[in-house]
């Protein structure tokens, strides 16, 4: 490892005497970039990801003025590798430029890899308004690209996301365009139920009754076997006891349907709301009577 | 001159390294104790009768809380004394051993921060899941549940085992889907690159000559320059004798 270290601190110190010195024949860039690139080999060698990355990052200036942009945008990308184990920002920050360049030159569908790759880095990180910007890129681009499973796969982060930052509508209207989606696939179709009871939840979020209602009905127009699955019972259940502002029964009917299929994490989340702003309805008609 | 500041520099990194140990093992301790906490909390949510979902909730609450902040406040300490480690490490010399440790050090405490926060979200949506069902009615909950009939549920278990598969299903169809996508593209880029390839085999004759006139031109270019330069330098010199 100690060799590694000194190995790569030669060719960096190679490619920095290369860069400022006049060369006459020949270009120094081409020369300082395979130096760069043997350093930041060196430096991952010796576990070194800090420099590795800020020498990744040379590379891709030296890529950049020799107009190689596919290769300078490859080494942001490892820059990134590197600074993923270390430093957030820094790996956010190379691979925009390596968005910026793919775009340049045309490469789409790998913008859009790589800016679903910061969503995520963002998503680790919990900050979840830059993930859903970030995945709502992703997904146009894939879009552009014709590539739509993986769109839609963005879509739904984007939608889960916005229900958790109470962006109720635009998780509805996610939901459903997939909803529609799928049930002109043959494959998909049996999956509309699950799409379909997130954006009921979301519609339950909202606290609407006249809403749900009518968003019931939209649902069953979309798609004629809904209304005999156990969640278009559970959401006009509970939409019965939201009108009747009856918590007990809210629990109940959630109570029934979780003890057969188990409600994830973002469900519960969204159900809590629901029931916290019902108690806090039937706390004020209490102080009223 | 030097020796007393490096062997003060030395004692600091020893001693920051110490404290840095130190507080690990209790983040460690804590973590497991963390963890136990909220298997006991998942238990404690799912008991029935009213008596015992009343206490245990509240009282795993509170010291799930304060167990949290202790943990919360000992990654901060740790991320301190990391800092002030790198900042010891560079004004010192460049020594590779301590590299490496400083390197452990951040790895550790990376790990660290990965667990917590996996552990917090568990806690988190365990929480929520019991504060969902969880009622006043329980009592009559769990008696109108006892009077429901068997066979149906049975089919209705059934039925959500059914549902499950079918997501599963779906996630794997749309990743096969996804793949055919890229695999569809990568021929794409290939059948280009063949087509490019072709055309530049037809026209190798030609840039094998462009390549030798480019040769030439350069050749050419660099007598040209040599001659120049010379014939400057003997004027310079003939001006200089003749002065």
């Amino acid at each position: 490892m100690g060799d590694h270290l000194a190995r790569a601190e030669d060719f960096e110190n190679k490619a920095e005497k290369k860069l400022s010195s006049w060369g006459l024949f020949g270009s120094k860039f081409e020369d300082a970039a395979d130096l760069f690139d043997k350093s930041a080999n060196s430096y991952k060698l010796a576990k070194s990801w800090d420099k590795a990355g800020s020498t990744y990052i040379k590379l891709a200036s030296c890529h950049l003025k020799l107009e190689s942009k596919h290769e300078a945008a490859q080494a942001y990308v490892d820059a990134a590798r590197c600074y993923k184990k270390t430093n957030i920002n820094e790996s956010v920050s190379c691979l925009d430029n390596a968005v910026n360049i793919f775009c340049e030159i045309g490469r789409l569908s790998m913008a859009a890899r790589y800016l679903k790759e910061i969503a995520e880095l963002y998503e680790s990180e919990q900050n979840i308004s830059q993930a859903v910007a970030y995945y709502e890129k992703s997904a146009d681009f894939f879009e552009n690209e014709e590539v739509n499973t993986s769109a839609n796969q963005c879509k739904q982060k984007v939608a889960q996301f916005s229900a958790q930052l109470e962006q109720y509508q635009r998780s509805i209207e996610i939901y459903e365009d997939i909803a529609r989606q799928s049930l002109s696939n043959t494959l998909l179709k049996y999956g509309v139920k699950g799409h379909l009871l997130n954006a009921g939840i979301c519609e339950l979020c909202k606290g609407d009754v006249i809403a749900i209602t009518n968003a019931l009905e939209r649902y069953q127009d979309l798609d004629p076997t809904f209304s005999g699955t156990r969640e278009y019972r559970l959401l006009a259940d509970i939409a019965a006891a939201i009108d009747e502002e009856d918590v007990g029964k809210f629990t109940e009917v959630i109570k029934e349907f979780d003890s057969l299929t188990p409600l994830d994490s973002w469900k519960t989340t969204l159900l809590l709301r629901v029931k916290d702003k019902l108690k806090a309805k039937e706390i004020e008609e209490d102080d009223l009577t | 001159m030097r020796d007393p500041n490096l062997e003060l520099q030395e004692s600091g990194w020893e001693e920051l390294r110490k404290e840095a140990r130190k507080i690990e093992g209790d983040l460690d301790v804590k973590l497991s104790s963390y963890a136990k906490l909220g298997a006991r909390f998942t238990q404690g949510g799912s008991g029935s009768g009213y008596v015992d979902s009343g206490s245990p909730p509240i009282g795993s609450s509170r010291s799930w809380k304060s167990m949290e902040m202790e943990i919360q406040s000992l990654l901060e300490k740790l991320l301190d004394i990391n800092d002030s480690m790198s900042r010891c490490a560079a004004s010192a010399g460049p020594a590779t051993s301590v590299t490496q440790k400083l390197a452990r050090h951040r790895d550790i405490l990376h790990e660290f921060t990965q667990e917590f926060r996996r552990i917090k979200g568990n806690i988190n949506s365990m929480r929520e899941h019991a504060e969902l069902l969880s009622s006043v009615r329980d009592d009559i909950t769990d008696f109108k549940t006892s009077g429901s009939m068997s066979p149906r549920m049975q089919l209705l278990r059934e039925r959500a085992a059914i549902h499950g598969s079918i997501s599963h299903i779906d996630d794997v169809i749309s990743q096969a889907q996804a793949t055919r996508a890229v695999l569809g593209s990568q021929r794409t880029l290939f059948t280009d690159v063949q087509g490019k390839v072709k055309v530049l085999g037809d026209k190798f004759p030609m840039i094998r000559s462009l390549l030798g006139s480019i040769r030439r031109r350069r050749s050419r270019d660099t007598l040209i320059l040599s001659a120049v330069i010379a014939a400057c330098t003997l004027f310079l010199i003939i001006y200089w004798l003749s002065k």
